[in-house]
């Protein structure tokens, strides 16, 4: 697996319009156009991602122990997660300054397309994870292993302080540019860390 | 023409201290000079990896391991050890150690290694920079500063700031090491494969930006593999005005089995850095992956190529730039390049008040609108008497930086609000301006050789501008000559020969055409000139700016000073750029008029002049700047049903309002200057607030709330709005009644986001809405400290706060700002609202109140400003 991998990924508008709580009201001209325009620019981001594959060498309801790192993950819910898979991807995406200055220069220009850059970013971060978890789905296939969900810190009990260490164990700052603030948030904001459970076929 | 070599600017009184000439000669680039490799690996290797975090430490804990290592190296033939001090700062030592007392120990262990030259090494903090991050440009400057005095009070022979991604914070590393040290500095940035740092840095900004502060040498170290070093290498050296440095990774970084593996050979990896040392790097070593194996390989090398063998020429060539983005008029190009001069207050009411009032938005706005209709450097011109124009200036100047990429050229008479801006730029910017007068020059050089910029020289002295073409060219020959004499090289000068009315100096306007040629031939510097005076006094004054610029280009002008959004003015820069060359096979041309239709044959509309929007901004940004050139005239479709009552005593103007309504409703703020100052004419600014304004917002509320609209067409309806108070804002501020009866704002309120939450959009829309009602609103921003919000309560006596958390994990922050503030300002009351946040939550934290939405936030403060 390459460190800074290159992802193809793309704003799904179905997903950026449902984040602005679209519920099938007409948008009109003006904000038709905004909207159009807003997914263009966008899509010219580049996305990129990194994982990194661990053994797990105990799963108990203080979370999931790794194979030659420190990080644990913590939690129960990660735990019932990664249940009695043998191996985890950690993975790490991110859209990347460039969409740090798209989303404050849109926020500039109106409010209103501020928040459809947000959400037509998000969109595309979700979807850059999506595409990794695809491949690693593939790739683990070819090893007869079966790639479960991806879940990410945040959910559930799964806790958000976890995500400096787990950028540090990536080496997703050197990799991707992800720094973690004092407040466990990722900036770029546009990034998304995740387990992947890679199970063992019966 | 080439500079001579080690002809840097900057710093000019700096006196550099040397430990020997070898180590000079090196650092002008006569000499090799071989540094050592990665520590990590080594580290790694010796069963060090871990023990210490940060495993500076182990200076502290394992010194003779560590002298091992570079041990090894010194025997493999280096001739400086970089110290085991990368992440030695207050930030990554977190109370660990002292900076000195680690710096101390790494030295010794350098030199007890036998070492021939100790290079002190500096890393980047770990924290982002502010406006991403939270650490401000000063917070960088002082950590790199006690760690640059650290490294000189060590016995450090020079200084090495290495792997920055952030330009910024290298420029803060730099100035750093520059002022507080005697040291040699060389500074490196880690580059990505796509040829940019995280941050969006390419090598050519890298090196024009920091070897114009004066650093001894510029590079790269880690970044991709050896190979796709070259090329960076290659545009490094195309930029320095000093020597270059190069420490590639052993190979490029593969993950296997979990660890980052680095696997080139020895004998490739020599050839590769000789490949890098014929592209002009002199100053060589290892990054990561690499051990003292690479490093005798690379000896062996160097040995045999014995000096090197070009010198160090840099290239004449004109530059300014952003930290993304650079402006280049090559030595004997005829190339034009427009800087915007919107962001000046001068004679723009609006800009005039949004500076007053903080709006640095509407700042930003008119970049991104100057930008996409084609300026290639932005003029930032805030000076209003009233204000404090160094703060400001560097607010502006810091936040256009982190929206928009084009450089900016920096704008005052205040040396002192020039230097609090340049001096945090990412980039190098352009200085407007310098005179001819001698205290001027004084007082505005240094700063521009302190700081690496350009400068623009104004043709004026203590006698005035001279009225002949000669008289212009002897102050600007006496401009560059200063600039020399503070290390300024002339290519980083430009002259403005100054434009006076036709209208009233008819004789002048050739004598100015005049003047740009001279100096241009006899001086050999770029020119800029802002042409629009030209026409003062005259109608059809955009015809007549563009027949001057046109004449103008003629005589050799480089870069006018206009407006981009005025479609003639960029009419003729198009055109001008097939004729120059600059636009090769007429391609932009082509592409931008070939199906426009000529503004001059009959029938064509007004403004269809050609643009076919290639150069016209973009009406999204446009809008944004609500009062441009870019208001649409057009009516609103439904102007027969209006959804609200028209009030009593303006039947008269029923269509108009219904028009504003319309355009309310369909979320346009374009139309709606134009169609309020319309109906101002008719109607009372009382009762358009109050009968059109507000039943307007609370419709647009309605519809919200039952499902009609969704939040994007509510922020659009607000915006509308709010493109209408400030016409009438602004016409009562000409007329004098601001603060009169019926006018006054309820408030005010202060808004912010929880210190550790950086999510800030419901907020934005929170203030939005607020100010549509009337309501004063101080934002603080995002990610503020309980003691900022008490400070600024008390400061402004502040009767509501509103406070806003997104994340689970920081309304523990809300919980304590509330907390503070009942404890410092028992008086005042709170508001919160965020995602995670219910009412019973709430009052847990001992809020006042808790509002599920923007539109309910702004119910609920009028109600308590009216109680």
């Amino acid at each position: 697996m390459c460190m800074n991998i290159p992802i193809d990924a793309h704003v799904d508008e179905k997903d950026a319009l449902r984040y602005l709580g679209h519920r099938g009201q007409q948008l009109g001209d003006e904000l038709e156009a905004t909207f159009r325009h807003v997914v263009a620019q966008v899509n010219t981001l580049h996305a990129a991602g990194t994982a990194k594959q661990y053994a797990v060498t105990c799963v108990g309801s203080f979370g999931v122990q790794l194979a030659g790192t420190s990080l644990v993950l913590p939690g129960s819910h990660i735990a019932r997660h990664v249940n009695n898979a043998p191996h985890v991807m950690l993975i790490a995406v991110t859209l990347g300054y460039e969409c740090e200055r798209l989303l404050r220069s849109a926020a500039c220009l109106s409010g209103a397309q501020g928040l459809i850059a947000d959400a037509c970013a998000s969109s595309m971060v979700e979807n850059a994870a999506e595409v990794l978890t695809e491949a690693i789905a593939t790739d683990a296939a070819l090893q007869g292993m079966r790639a479960g969900k991806r879940f990410s810190p945040g959910y559930g009990d799964f806790p958000l302080a976890v995500q400096h260490d787990f950028i540090e164990a990536l080496g997703a700052l050197k990799t991707l540019g992800i720094h973690v603030t004092k407040g466990d948030l990722m900036v770029p904001t546009k990034s998304i860390t995740a387990v992947i459970p890679l199970f063992g076929v019966e | 023409m080439l500079a001579k070599k080690g002809d840097t600017m900057a710093c000019p009184s700096r006196v550099v201290r040397y430990k020997d000439t070898y180590l000079q000669h090196a650092l002008h680039g006569d000499a090799f000079l071989l540094f050592d490799g990665g520590m990590g690996t080594m580290l790694q290797q010796a069963g060090l990896s871990g023990i210490a975090n940060p495993p500076d430490l182990l200076n502290l804990t394992h010194p003779s391991a560590i002298e091992e290592i570079q041990r090894a190296y010194v025997e493999a033939g280096c001739d400086v050890i970089t110290t085991n001090t990368f992440n030695a700062n207050p930030i990554k030592l977190e109370g660990h150690a002292d900076v000195a007392e680690v710096y101390m120990a790494a030295a010794q262990i350098a030199r007890s290694a036998g070492a021939r030259y100790v290079a002190g090494d500096i890393g980047p903090t770990g924290a982002l920079l502010q406006p991403l991050g939270n650490l401000s440009f000063d917070e960088a400057y002082e950590q790199f500063a006690l760690q640059a005095r650290a490294a000189e009070q060590a016995g450090c022979d020079l200084i090495v700031i290495e792997t920055m991604a952030d330009l910024r914070e290298a420029k803060a590393a730099a100035l750093a090491a520059l002022e507080n040290t005697s040291l040699p500095v060389c500074v490196s940035m880690s580059f990505e494969a796509d040829g940019r740092t995280f941050l969006g840095t390419t090598p050519e900004i890298a090196a024009a930006t920091l070897s114009a502060l004066g650093v001894q040498a510029v590079g790269v170290n880690c970044s991709v593999g050896p190979d796709e070093m070259l090329d960076t290498v290659k545009q490094i050296r195309q930029r320095a005005r000093c020597a270059v440095l190069a420490q590639p990774n052993a190979g490029l970084p593969r993950m296997v089995d979990g660890q980052t593996v680095y696997d080139m050979d020895v004998a490739e990896f020599a050839a590769a850095v000789v490949r890098m040392i014929e592209a002009g790097a002199t100053l060589v070593g290892g990054c990561c992956g690499t051990n003292p194996h690479y490093i005798k390989a690379l000896r062996a090398a160097i040995d045999k190529l014995g000096t090197p063998a070009a010198a160090l020429p840099f290239a004449q060539d004109f530059i300014v730039c952003s930290a993304q983005e650079m402006v280049v008029i090559r030595e004997g190009e005829s190339h034009i390049k427009v800087i915007g001069e919107r962001i000046n207050p001068t004679g723009k009411k609006r800009l005039k008040a949004a500076l007053k009032t903080g709006d640095i938005d509407y700042v930003v706005a008119e970049a991104i609108a100057q930008t996409e209709a084609g300026a290639d450097i932005l003029d930032v011109n805030v000076g209003l008497p009233e204000l404090d124009e160094p703060a400001l200036l560097t607010q502006c100047v810091d936040t256009l930086q982190s929206c928009v990429t084009t450089p900016l050229q920096i704008d005052s008479a205040d040396p002192a609000a020039i230097e609090c801006a340049v001096r945090g730029y990412a980039g190098r910017p352009l200085i407007n301006s310098v005179n001819g007068k001698q205290q001027n020059l004084q007082e505005i050089l240094p700063i521009v050789a302190r700081y690496g910029c350009s400068v623009l020289g104004l043709t004026l002295d203590e006698e005035g501008i001279p009225p002949t073409a000669e008289g212009r060219l002897a102050i600007a020959r006496r401009i560059v000559a200063a600039a020399e004499a503070y290390g300024i090289p002339r290519c980083d000068v430009v002259i403005d020969c100054l434009t006076m009315a036709v209208a009233t100096n008819q004789a002048e306007a050739q004598e100015i055409l005049r003047a740009i040629k001279l100096v241009k031939e006899q001086l050999g510097v770029r020119t800029v000139l802002g042409v629009s005076n030209i026409s003062f006094g005259l109608p059809q004054r955009s015809l007549m700016n563009a027949a001057f610029m046109a004449a103008a280009f003629g005589a050799g002008l480089d870069m006018p000073i206009m407006d981009p959004l005025n479609r003639r003015a960029m009419d003729t820069v198009q055109a001008f750029r097939v004729i120059c060359g600059q636009d090769i096979s007429a391609r932009d041309y082509i592409e931008a008029y070939a199906t426009a239709e000529d503004p001059y044959v009959a029938g064509a509309s007004q403004h269809a002049s050609s643009t076919s929007g290639a150069h016209a901004g973009s009406a999204l940004s446009q809008a944004a700047i609500s009062g441009s050139s870019a208001v649409s005239s057009e009516a609103a479709s439904d102007t027969n049903a209006c959804p609200i009552p028209i009030p009593v005593g303006t039947e008269m103007a029923s269509s108009q309002i219904a028009a504003v309504a319309g355009y309310v409703l369909s979320g346009r703020a374009a139309p709606m200057p134009e169609a309020v100052a319309t109906l101002l004419e008719t109607c009372d600014p009382m009762t358009i607030i109050n009968d059109v304004f507000i039943p307007l917002l609370d419709l647009v509320g309605q519809r919200y709330d039952s499902g009609a609209f969704f939040l994007p067409q509510l922020m659009s309806s607000a915006e509308a709005v709010k493109a209408g108070f400030d016409v009438i804002h602004e016409r009562q501020e000409s007329l004098g009644e601001m603060g009169g009866e019926g006018t006054t704002k309820l408030g005010p309120v202060l808004l912010a986001t929880v210190q550790g939450d950086i999510h800030d959009i419901g907020k934005n829309i929170v203030r939005m809405l607020m100010e549509n009602y009337g309501i004063d609103v101080i934002d603080l921003g995002r990610d503020v400290a309980p003691e900022a919000i008490v400070e600024t309560v008390k400061a402004n006596n502040i009767r509501l706060v509103g406070l806003s958390a997104l994340m689970t994990t920081t309304v523990r922050a809300m919980e304590q700002t509330i907390a503070l503030l009942k404890q410092e300002v028992p008086t005042v009351s709170v508001l919160v609202g965020g995602a995670v946040l219910t009412p019973e939550y709430a009052q847990t934290i001992g809020a006042d109140f808790y509002a599920k939405d923007a539109a309910e936030s702004a119910q609920l403060v009028t109600r308590f400003f009216r109680a």
